[in-house]
């Protein structure tokens, strides 16, 4: 017997995760579908039957960052409870086949869901506009690269990578207290970046925000010191893309450790 | 089947085993007692491998418990004190889970939710605790694992449900499964176990057969002025005693009171059962 993974058995315990949640899913589609519907459609309404691609794409951002990062943070809350984790935990798949199960559901399922109801409603709202209109109308390209939306799922990917993290780590109140643990992270990482680049820099630095660069002021004349945009790029993504793979492993370990 | 070895675990400063050891056989079915905060959900989860010992080992069928591996669970059942049933009906769980166990007998599942008289198209949500208790037991049982672990199970069941517990129970109990029933309502246990556990200071104090304690002591009625007993409480016609079985002559073992001795600290009594 594999004690890791078995095709079988993962086919079987995702199955069963989507027997018993199925209800609170459609639900939650539901919630979602009529949120949606009511911020898209008031911009439709008080821009008369106009939704400008500023309004659908700040409109996608937001909730496509805001549910991803909640649901994924309540995606190991049953671990939470004693009477819930007991049967979950004593279940026979294995820590792995656990993991995905969450991870397929947050990452994949979540995305393609979101995707799907978004432009369902958007869709909607142009066709009913569509006899009302008198300037051209036009649905976001979230592919589009000139529209440069696509970094939103890059995004996605590292705060996934923290609220999966943040859900089997934390015990209750996860999402706030990932916020938390993620604003402080970020607020410390400034403050060493700047200690650092006194250490290194002897010229007074003006600012330094970490992965972006440095503005030096030396005899009254600054200078902006940068990588190249290519290397550069590649630095911020290689760094991005680390973090995001630590996490996701930092939370798999995490789960096969758990107690209850 | 079940190997304790010097197991030590404890919650920060409050250790609640030390070094302790404990080996369960196939075909028993054993009572674990011991007081309020004394471990024993703590055992069976250690047991089980949802806690993890400081030290020493827990093993089950020569599977380390902590890894949780699937070959290790399927030969596990854990019936917690608080169950949790998903918001779907009895037979959709069942479609759903007793696959994960290669032994699990559908008809014995459905023939034990008759015996509660529980249908399988009832949301299990929507029933009451004590029916809820009765699908996790029917369910644990049905699984035909090796092991199963019951904590507190007739906790939340009836009068009439306590007895067809009972009589279910001892049905299902093969020469190669292994019962383990924790409950501090001792009197529950009687007639149902035939091994009894306690867990004591930090330590299984007892881990004996009933007939071999009733080997060994005897369960009598005496006067209530009289002596040369182990330990005796009062009861309604005299003292209900625990006296050396001298005469080898059969008497049932009184849980209750032999319980109550053993948390008194009663050291001849538990030297005896040694």
């Amino acid at each position: 017997m594999n004690n890791t993974f078995a095709p079988n058995r993962f086919a079987r315990l995702y199955r069963k995760h989507t027997v018993e949640h199925l209800k609170s899913y459609l639900l939650s589609i539901a919630v979602l579908a009529g949120i949606l519907t009511v911020c898209l459609g008031f911009f439709w309404y008080m821009n008369r039957a106009k939704l400008a691609i500023r309004d659908q794409a700040n409109i996608f951002v937001f909730f496509y960052l805001a549910c991803g990062t909640i649901f994924t943070s309540l995606t190991f809350g049953y671990l939470d409870q004693k009477k819930e984790a007991i049967p979950s935990l004593t279940l026979p798949a294995s820590h792995f086949e656990k993991y995905l199960v969450s991870f397929i559901y947050t990452f994949v399922v979540y995305q393609l869901v979101f995707l799907g109801i978004f432009f369902l409603v958007d869709g909607t709202l142009f066709a009913f506009g569509a006899p009302f209109k008198k300037s051209e109308n036009e649905i976001i390209n979230v592919f589009n690269k000139e529209q440069d939306l696509y970094i939103i799922f890059i995004v996605y990917a590292i705060l996934h990578s923290f609220a999966f993290w943040g859900a089997v780590y934390f015990e209750k109140l996860h999402f706030v207290k990932t916020a938390f643990v993620v604003l402080a992270s970020g607020f410390l990482m400034v403050i060493i970046n700047n200690v650092l680049l006194n250490v290194f820099i002897k010229s007074d630095t003006e600012k330094g925000i970490p992965f972006l660069g440095v503005r030096v002021l030396e005899q009254d004349k600054r200078y902006d010191l940068y990588l190249q945009s290519t290397d550069f790029l590649l630095c911020v993504l290689a760094a991005l893309v680390a973090i995001t793979i630590l996490l996701w492993a930092a939370a798999y370990f995490k789960l096969k450790e758990k107690e209850v | 089947m079940v190997n304790v070895s010097q197991l030590s675990f404890g919650y920060g400063k409050h250790t609640l085993f030390e070094n302790l050891n404990l080996n369960l056989l196939p075909g028993h079915i054993y009572g674990l007692l011991g007081k309020n905060g004394a471990g024993k959900s703590t055992l069976l989860k250690n047991i089980a491998g949802l806690v993890f010992p400081q030290s020493g080992s827990c093993t089950v069928n020569g599977r380390e418990a902590r890894r949780r591996q699937p070959a290790f669970l399927e030969e596990l059942f854990f019936v917690p004190e608080e169950v949790y049933l998903p918001a779907i009906s009895a037979r959709q769980f069942l479609e759903a889970t007793a696959h994960f166990y290669p032994k699990f007998n559908t008809g014995q599942f459905n023939a034990m939710l008759t015996e509660f008289e529980l249908t399988p198209d009832e949301v299990l949500t929507r029933l009451s605790y004590g029916q809820q208790k009765k699908v996790m037991i029917a369910f644990g049982l049905a699984t035909n694992t090796s092991l199963l672990i019951m904590d507190e199970p007739t906790n939340g069941l009836d009068i009439p449900s306590k007895t067809q517990f009972r009589k279910i129970i001892a049905s299902a109990l093969t020469d190669d499964r292994c019962f383990i029933i924790s409950t501090h309502q001792v009197r529950d246990l009687n007639n149902l176990i035939d091994t009894l556990l306690v867990l004591h200071n930090r330590q299984i104090v007892v881990a004996k057969e009933l007939d071999e304690i009733a080997d060994r002591v005897s369960f009598v009625t005496v006067p209530a002025n009289s002596t040369g007993h182990l330990y005796a409480e009062e009861g309604m016609t005299g003292l209900t005693a625990i006296v050396p079985n001298t005469s080898g002559a059969y008497s049932k073992v009184d849980l209750e009171l032999l319980f109550n001795a053993i948390i008194s600290n009663n050291q001849p009594i538990i030297n005896l059962l040694k």
